[in-house]
């Protein structure tokens, strides 16, 4: 075999060379730290993935054994969601440290959704691939098979959960925070429990992934609900931390998830076992056209025309965005229904009643719902019809090509709108009105989140024209923000190093603007924290500059739409491309901040 | 060499073939020691399956018409008297002038047309094998 | 001693939700036979054929294959066999080469010069990624992967569909021949299809489903010589043979009237003359007329 051939393009994907390279990208940062007196961790987290990676290569180069090779092509199927769980945490930390920066929650989140993305990608890629019942037909037991998939998700979730883990020693994690601990364990092993059992109910990864996250989410409120709701009855009265304590209540929450983790996995083998291959097991969520049903009924008598019939078609293709917003809906019932029976019972302070009330976390829960709408309304319109199989009908149809895309474009927006931004808005306005109160002109941060969420649309738009399925142009999209998040904070940090380090000019600053109230609030806030000099630098250019960049890839995204998925070559120097323009756009945007600043 | 099957006779594949063979030796198509295609290229060209043509290739061997050199394949027989007796040879004769008969009738000719246009492929047939010899 | 027969199906019955797509469907396919499925589409071949894999839980009725039942020895059974579906798909990133590997991890035994053979006669390059391939390529791999392990049976769902005329050809001479030439007599095919005259000659056997059921098993050339088409040309309109026993009418129009025989054609003969006809063609059918008539003529065949 050619050995160069081999190395780079051969079962063993290049990419996993990543991995090894993580923990020498902390030596490389100079961040080796001491914890508790144990010096050099990172030597441990090098052992474990060296080990990993060695592992991996033993295997793939061993061509004797028919299992390996199975084994292998497990790993090249979970390779998106790995290196989401465990490369972007390392980036991110290995950037900043800081728990406190603006890096932490992100990471946290790709964390997560990558260990839930690999449970989802163990049966959810075989049914979009079609390529189960080829599985099936092969000369091997179904136990085997189960455990062929479930064996490499063990070995990834493993390995992403002792990646991240790994990072808490250096930065202080351990000991203080129970509930951090908790959640590094919580989504692997939530992953390997439920993951395959869902893949295999919802027959796709996307769906798979909202019906691991949305049914727990489900299953936590009837368990608070009725446990809450139980107690005070029987007891008579409210004050239900007298009866239940926090702790108890914290342990009955840790044992039903046990238990759900435990019937989930039995149940996925039996489900399995038992699997029939009714039609064709095609790609594109059987299960979640029933969730764009409604809407549908809704539509139907008033878009008769043409034109309305493929905005209802397009509805109906728009299942995540309508699963999302089930449960962006059930968040919202269950919060509101919290508060109501702790307030029907008295009983304000009730833990339950207090956590129904923490605004972070809801906000951030709906935030990350309506993210995920937006982007998923995006990637939907055009690339799950090419997973179908219908997209090369819809271009015969007598409507140009243009028309088409305007059509879809604007379902895609306006489902984006609606369940993405409306919905999740409208929640927090009801559960939290207080925030909506602005003393501090903070009504622009609202805007700024609506064309953030647009602007994920669009990206998931652009994203869809050239990939092959939705869950391609979501790592498509996620590729495209990663790339222009290190654009911004490349320039960024360069332009707002630069402005620190010529501090001696500012002066001259305050002099000539304390007249106008809102720069001199910016102004003070620039002399005494240069975060607020980054949000100058950066942020609020990379939302103007969103917009010429959004232009260029609507461009693109009708070629795509015309002319099928374009080559790889292609896609490269479109990228150059508007990553060429975002970066030209961003030093512009910056030049002017500072020439602002420096030359009055 | 031998020509598409006729799937509209309702004469069954194999015998077809043989009756393709011992029409080609009788026209002088093919003469004797010519050899013919291996089983397998046999059912390929023809588009048939091997069994059949493994059959077709069994019955000839049987009348006589062919026979197998170890490792060279098959091969036409030299000289044609069959190592049948004569009478099993009219017997096997008056099946075949049977169902020509039956044919015959379907197609409502008289028998006075049969005999006349046995006569004439007859001929047909024995100019064929002298402008062959030529 | 009767050797059993490799497929043994008794009464199958699966029904999708309410439709019963199979419904007492019988068939035996012996060894060494190449056994033909035909049927419309929706005719029930395809569930049939998953029933087989244990694909399929069927509701009632027995499956047999081996002389195994497939829900018990799914493993045993299908080292075995090799499947080739009608929709074929392969896992994105991989080559032609990287996909027959794929194949060959599941197999104990793999024939690498049979598939060396038959890659370089479909002049498919290993190196070619699987999702530059053209739907006829991608069943040509699906082909090479099931004919390389040499099992004992192959089972052919739709080969053909989709294939221009050139591969078709190519399939039935190269796939078929290269499968049976190793081991006559031990290897089986089973083919379903809808495109009939394009295995009319590869056939020892055949079965025509419809609607679920098995209605008629014959050998191929029994069935050539047996059923035959009757064209009669009447001097006035031509009569009705709604009652002649054995005959089934396929057409009636004027004076011509088209009828099909099962093997009682001179009795049919006489009756036409009888009624007066002036001329009577005969001619035997070719597998896909017995097919038609089977499945269109109200009635069936006679």
């Amino acid at each position: 075999m050619n050995r160069l051939n081999f190395w780079l393009r051969g079962r063993f994907h290049p990419a996993w060379w990543l991995l090894v390279l993580l923990p020498l990208g902390y030596f490389l940062n100079d961040q080796a730290e001491v914890w508790n007196g144990i010096p050099g961790i990172e030597y441990g987290r090098l052992f474990i993935f060296g080990t990993a990676v060695v592992g991996m290569l033993l295997l793939a180069i061993r061509t004797e054994a028919g299992w390996s090779w199975r084994i292998t092509k497990e790993f090249r199927l979970q390779l998106p969601g790995a290196l989401l769980a465990s490369l972007a945490p390392s980036i991110a930390l290995m950037i900043d440290d800081d728990p406190r920066s603006w890096t932490w929650s992100p990471w946290l989140l790709a964390y997560g959704i990558g260990c839930l993305w690999m449970g989802a990608t163990t049966f959810g890629a075989e049914f979009e691939g079609r390529t189960l019942n080829a599985l099936l037909a092969q000369p091997i037991s179904r136990w085997q098979l189960y455990w062929e998939k479930v064996g490499p998700l063990l070995v990834l979730e493993f390995l992403a959960l002792v990646e991240v883990a790994s990072f808490g020693p250096a930065n202080r994690w351990y000991g203080t925070d129970y509930q951090f601990s908790w959640y590094l364990l919580v989504p692997p092993l939530m992953a390997l429990a439920t993951g395959p059992t869902w893949g295999l109910i919802c027959r796709g990864t996307l769906p798979a992934l909202v019906g691991m996250i949305g049914i727990p989410l489900a299953l936590i409120w009837m368990l608070a609900f009725g446990v809450y709701f139980v107690v005070a009855r029987t007891s008579g009265h409210a004050g239900t931390d007298v009866l239940i304590p926090a702790s108890t209540y914290n342990t009955i929450c840790q044992i039903c998830l046990a238990f759900y983790f435990v019937v989930m996995a039995v149940a996925g083998y039996r489900i399995f076992a038992r699997f029939e291959s009714r039609g064709e097991t095609t790609g594109g969520g059987g299960i979640g056209y029933r969730f764009s049903l409604p809407v549908d009924w809704l539509v139907r008598r008033s878009l008769t025309s043409p034109v309305g019939v493929i905005v209802r078609k397009e509805l109906r293709l728009q299942i995540i965005p309508f699963l999302t917003a089930g449960l962006t809906l059930l968040t919202g019932i269950m919060v509101l229904s919290l508060r109501w029976i702790a307030h029907a019972l008295g009983d304000d302070q009730a833990g339950v009643a207090v956590a129904a009330r923490n605004a972070g976390a809801w906000l951030a829960l709906l935030g990350i719902l309506g993210a995920g709408t937006c982007l998923a309304a995006g990637v939907i319109p055009i690339a799950e019809e090419r997973a179908l199989g219908t997209l090369d009908a819809q271009l015969t149809l007598p409507f140009t090509v243009r028309r088409l895309w305007w059509v879809k474009g604007c379902v895609a927006l306006g489902t984006a709108v609606c369940l993405g931004l409306l919905l999740p808005m409208g929640l927090a306005w009801l559960l939290f009105p207080y925030i909506f109160e602005f003393h501090n002109h903070e009504e622009w941060s609202l805007a700024l989140v609506g064309l953030a969420g647009l602007g994920l649309t669009l990206v998931g738009f652009y994203a869809s024209s050239f990939s092959r399925n939705s869950v391609k142009g979501v790592f498509a999209s996620l590729a495209i923000l990663a790339i222009l998040i290190v654009l911004i904070c490349v320039v960024g940090a360069v332009a707002s190093r630069w402005i620190e380090s010529n501090g001696d000019k500012v002066p001259r600053f305050e002099v000539v603007i304390t007249s106008n109230p809102d720069l001199s609030r910016i102004a003070h806030g620039a002399l005494e924290n240069s975060a607020d000099l980054r949000f100058l630098a950066f942020t609020l250019p990379s939302c103007l500059l969103t917009l010429p960049l959004i232009l260029l890839w609507l461009k693109f995204s009708v070629a795509h739409l015309r002319c099928g998925i374009p080559s790889f070559r292609r896609i490269l120097w479109e990228t150059l491309q508007w990553a060429a323009l975002a970066l030209i756009l961003v030093v512009i945007l910056d030049c002017i901040v500072v020439f602002m600043i420096f030359s009055l | 060499m031998i020509a598409l099957l006729n799937f509209r006779s309702g004469v069954p594949v194999y015998r077809q073939i043989v009756e393709q063979v011992k029409a080609a030796a009788a026209g002088g198509t093919l003469r004797d020691g010519d050899p013919l295609p291996s089983v397998r290229a046999l059912a390929e060209e023809l588009r048939i399956n091997r069994n059949t043509a493994a059959k077709a290739y069994a019955e000839l061997e049987a009348e006589g018409v062919i026979e197998t050199r170890a490792g060279k394949g098959c091969f036409l027989k030299a000289g044609s008297p069959s190592p049948l007796r004569r009478s099993v040879r009219a017997e096997r004769l008056a099946e075949s002038v049977d169902s020509l008969i039956v044919q015959a009738h379907h197609l409502q000719i008289s028998p006075e047309e049969l005999t006349d246009l046995l006569a004439q492929r007859l001929q047909h047939f024995q100019q064929q094998q002298a402008h062959r010899a030529e | 001693m009767k050797t059993p027969p490799v497929i043994d199906i008794q009464s199958l019955v699966y029904r999708y939700d309410r439709r019963e797509a199979v419904d007492g469907l019988s068939l035996q396919v012996e060894p060494g036979q190449c056994h033909g499925l035909f049927g419309r589409n929706g005719a029930g071949k395809t569930t049939t054929i998953k029933c087989l894999l244990n694909l399929l839980r069927p509701q009632s009725g027995s499956v047999s294959v081996f002389g195994f039942s497939p829900g018990r020895h799914e493993a045993a059974i299908k080292e075995r066999l090799a499947y080739v579906p009608d929709s074929v798909a392969f896992y994105p990133w991989m080559t032609v080469r990287d996909a027959l590997d794929y194949q060959a991890s599941f197999r104990r035994h793999w024939n690498r010069q049979i598939e060396t053979e038959l890659l370089g006669r479909f002049h498919l390059d290993p190196q070619l990624g699987t999702t530059a391939l053209s739907k006829g390529q991608r069943t040509q791999v699906a082909l090479i992967g099931a004919v390389c392990p040499e099992p004992e049976l192959l089972v052919l769902d739709e080969p053909t569909s989709g294939l221009d005329p050139l591969v078709r050809r190519e399939f039935i001479q190269t796939v078929i021949g290269a499968y049976q030439d190793a081991a006559p007599g031990e290897r089986t095919v089973l083919v379903s299809t809808h495109l009939i005259s394009e295995f009319e000659g590869l056939i020892d056997r055949f079965t025509i489903v419809d609607h679920g059921k098995a209605i008629l098993t014959a050998n191929a050339d029994d069935a050539r010589s047996r059923y035959r088409r009757l064209r009669a040309e009447f001097g006035n309109d031509a009569p009705d043979a709604g009652a002649v026993p054995g005959a089934r009418t396929l057409r009636r129009e004027g004076r011509w009237l088209e009828l099909m025989v099962n093997g009682e054609a001179e009795s049919v003969v006489a009756w036409l003359q009888s009624a007066k006809a002036v001329r009577v063609e005969s001619e035997a059918l070719p597998l896909e007329d017995i097919f038609m008539a089977a499945v269109g003529t109200k009635g069936g065949l006679p």
